[in-house]
């Protein structure tokens, strides 16, 4: 994807949660509360991301992920 | 060789709801079954499954004897929950002293043959001595056989379930049974149950070829009854409700676990070549979920009353591996046969699966020990003279296929294969051992260096290293997503959330033992249950609720956590009596090594924060520095015997 102007994760989850719409926010992310759903789980360039990270600034070529927990055999 | 029985009869003061009430045990020596009464004490002490399981192990199995010996023995155990309404009750435990590392064997494994042993009149079945000649057991409505094996003896498990199923004219009958790897007493051969599902790690299938006991199927139409059925119902419907509507279960429903792959990769644990690497965007993707659901992928398929049904039905339909089909495949088929062998080609890959389940083996140790074997030939160590001319170069899939067929026989190379990586080592010499990465004998899977908590659950595991006992799974980022708040509340510290150091892992280790044993014991899948699968799954306090509906014994959640160390406390018990102490709780050497690439690059263990973490987790269960359970604890347990049994043998200190 590409921003103009400097964009933290938070505002990237509002701009997913617009983008992709109710559904989105149930499962990921409350953009009224912005609470992350406990269930999800996001990484910056491979490292979690928590509530205070979510100000962090997105910078080129930065990698975020999002999924949920599993584990598994 | 067998007595009918009136199951339908009251025993004693049986329990009757939610178990069944019996165990039955089993002497393969003389022939003999009969039926003993599950007590209400050891229902409130142990629950069920695993903690009944290891009661009765521990009692009745002295301390060094040789696990494939007559004088081991080899235990069934359902839970109360099996085979009623819950979610995904369709567990059981298989136990032991486990023929792969001589110390505490314990298994789970789903499907459907559980239910069916609840529904034939049995809660656990106890199989002691060794068979003059090959048998199964079969157990129906009111009837016990001991029958002969005959030709199905060293036939794959299709084979041998197809072949028992025409013998006692009923395709309803669930089998479990080794293959050719059991018979031939692989050290990591196990059992299979409904063709794909297995309690692959311990070598209990090893324990059965020992025993000449081919397999144990089961037809049964009885009711369970439960305590309360209508409060029962109630929870029940809640917890599907809650479970359906999970983002966690959701994921697990459409993709399985195979869906690890991606996160293992993007976290940098993707455990390349056996851990030599930490991430690979190009081997995540071909080896994602996504490709294997879109490229061979049949349907869905689920264990019994299961609303995640994570597996699936697997077809290869064309290459050189048409026509191999399966179910499965489970994260550990794929980190094991792809990731840590470099193969890429997910048909060899399906295929490899599907040996391990015909030839009856653990498909991770299987998939290890040739990972081990692929590093020793790159590095030199083995040659194809010792080889038997196969070029064991990672992703060289053909040699890894051909492998697993020597392995289970028992042919040349995969002879030396076919014992335990301890063994195997010791042979091949010191420069070998770099690359064997267990713990206690039992092999590491992922990459153990993405937090002090993962590691440290694996190393104090009873049953050596394993990702389901006490492994914080959640250092993906579960806890640490948790508040301060939380955190200071549940462990102790808010430090717990730092995966990077040894402070309040000991705590957040136990956290994870409890839910998992009381989940074992109910026997219900751990998809299920908080914290292992995630939060906001079944927790210790629904698991009390359910029990007390399903049995009419109301534990409270306290009870649960008490039964649940007694369960722990004895487990770690029989590895004490083994001579197993604090210096086996430790990590391999390349786990003690810096992470080399990824996003953890750099990280390391540190010896001293190792020893802090450890002693934080044996004060937290107040054992002493050297991981004994002290006899302050063992007696707090109603566990004196055992402290006097450990006095005797001078191991209580």
């Amino acid at each position: 994807m590409e921003f103009e102007g400097p964009l933290c994760i938070e505002a990237l989850l509002t701009y997913l949660a617009e983008r992709y719409g109710p559904e989105f926010e149930r499962q990921i992310y409350d953009t009224k509360a912005r609470v992350l759903n406990p269930s999800v789980c996001i990484t910056l360039n491979g490292r979690i991301v928590t509530k205070p990270d979510l100000k962090k600034l997105v910078e080129e070529n930065d990698r975020i992920a999002v999924f949920t927990f599993l584990a598994g055999g | 060789m067998g007595i009918p029985f009136s199951w339908r009869t009251k025993i004693m003061e049986q329990l009757e709801k939610g178990y069944a009430g019996r165990i039955l045990r089993v002497d393969l020596t003389r022939g003999e079954t009969f039926v003993e009464p599950l007590t209400r004490e050891l229902a409130e002490n142990y629950i069920g499954g695993r903690g009944i399981n290891v009661k009765f192990l521990y009692d009745e199995v002295k301390a060094g004897i040789d696990p494939l010996s007559p004088e081991n023995k080899l235990i069934v155990g359902t839970g109360p929950l099996t085979a009623t309404l819950a979610p995904s009750s369709g567990r059981y435990n298989l136990t032991t002293k486990s023929a792969l590392t001589g110390i505490f064997g314990d298994s789970n494994s789903g499907g459907h043959w559980a239910p069916e042993l609840k529904f034939a009149g049995f809660d656990h079945i106890i199989v002691e001595g060794q068979s003059p000649r090959p048998v199964y057991l079969w157990i129906g409505n009111g009837v016990v056989e001991i029958r002969e094996a005959g030709p199905l003896w060293g036939r794959n498990t299709r084979e041998v379930t197809a072949g028992i199923q025409k013998e006692l004219g009923d395709r309803s009958v669930q089998v479990m049974c080794i293959g050719p790897a059991g018979v031939n007493r692989v050290r990591y051969a196990c059992p299979v149950n409904n063709l794909t599902r297995a309690p692959g790690r311990g070598g209990t299938g090893a324990v059965m070829g020992a025993k000449n006991l081919l397999g144990i199927a089961i037809r049964g139409t009885g009711d369970i009854k439960v305590a309360r059925p209508k409060e029962f119902l109630e929870t029940v419907k809640a917890y599907f409700d809650r479970i359906k509507k999970h983002a966690g279960a959701q994921t697990r429903a459409v993709y399985g676990t195979p869906f690890l792959t991606r996160i293992a990769n993007e976290t940098g644990w993707i455990s390349y070549k056996n851990i030599q690497q930490c991430q690979n965007d190009e081997i995540a993707e071909k080896l994602s979920a996504e490709r294997f659901l879109e490229g061979w992928v049949v349907k869905s398929k689920a264990c019994f009353n299961c609303p995640v049904h994570c597996s699936h039905y697997y077809l290869v339909k064309e290459g050189p591996y048409a026509g191999v089909r399966s179910e499965g495949l489970e994260f550990v088929g794929v980190a094991c046969f792809g990731l840590k062998t470099g193969v890429d080609y997910f048909p060899a890959i399906l295929k490899a699966n599907l040996m391990a389940n015909q030839y009856g083996m653990d498909a991770g140790y299987l998939g290890d020990m040739i990972s081990w074997a692929m590093e020793c030939f790159e590095e030199g160590i083995l040659t194809e003279k010792d080889t038997d001319g196969l070029k064991l170069n990672f992703g060289n899939y053909e040699a890894m296929l051909a492998l697993i067929d020597k392995i289970a026989h028992r042919e040349g190379f995969g002879d030396f294969l076919a014992e335990n990586i301890i063994v195997a080592s010791e042979k091949l010499g010191e420069e070998s051992k770099k690359y064997a990465h267990h713990i206690k004998g039992l092999t590491v899977i992922p990459d153990l260096r993405i937090g002090y908590g993962y590691a440290l659950g694996h190393a104090v595991s009873t049953v050596g290293a394993h990702h389901l006992r006490g492994a914080v799974m959640g250092e993906e980022g579960m806890v640490r997503g948790f508040s301060d708040e939380l955190a200071e509340k549940m462990f102790g510290t808010k430090e717990a959330k730092n995966p990077f150091v040894p402070t309040g892992k000991g705590k957040t280790v136990q956290w994870y033992e409890q839910g998992n044993i009381i989940a074992d014991c109910g026997n219900i899948c751990k998809f299920i249950t908080t914290p292992y699968a995630n939060m906001g799954l079944l927790e210790i306090s629904d698991m009390a609720l359910l029990l007390g509906h399903a049995t009419g014994i109301d534990f409270s959640e306290q009870d649960l956590k008490t039964a649940a160390e007694r369960i722990l406390v004895l487990e770690r018990a029989f590895n004490v009596r083994e001579g197993v102490g604090r210096n086996a709780d430790t990590l391999p050497p390349r786990m003690w090594e810096p992470v080399p690439d990824g996003p953890l690059k750099g990280f390391q263990f540190k010896r001293d924060e190792w020893d802090q973490a450890l002693d934080e987790y044996y004060k937290i269960h107040d054992w002493n520095k050297q991981g004994v359970p002290t006899r302050k604890t063992l007696e707090k347990l109603g566990l004196s015997y055992v402290a006097e049994e450990l006095e005797r043998l001078e191991r209580l200190t």
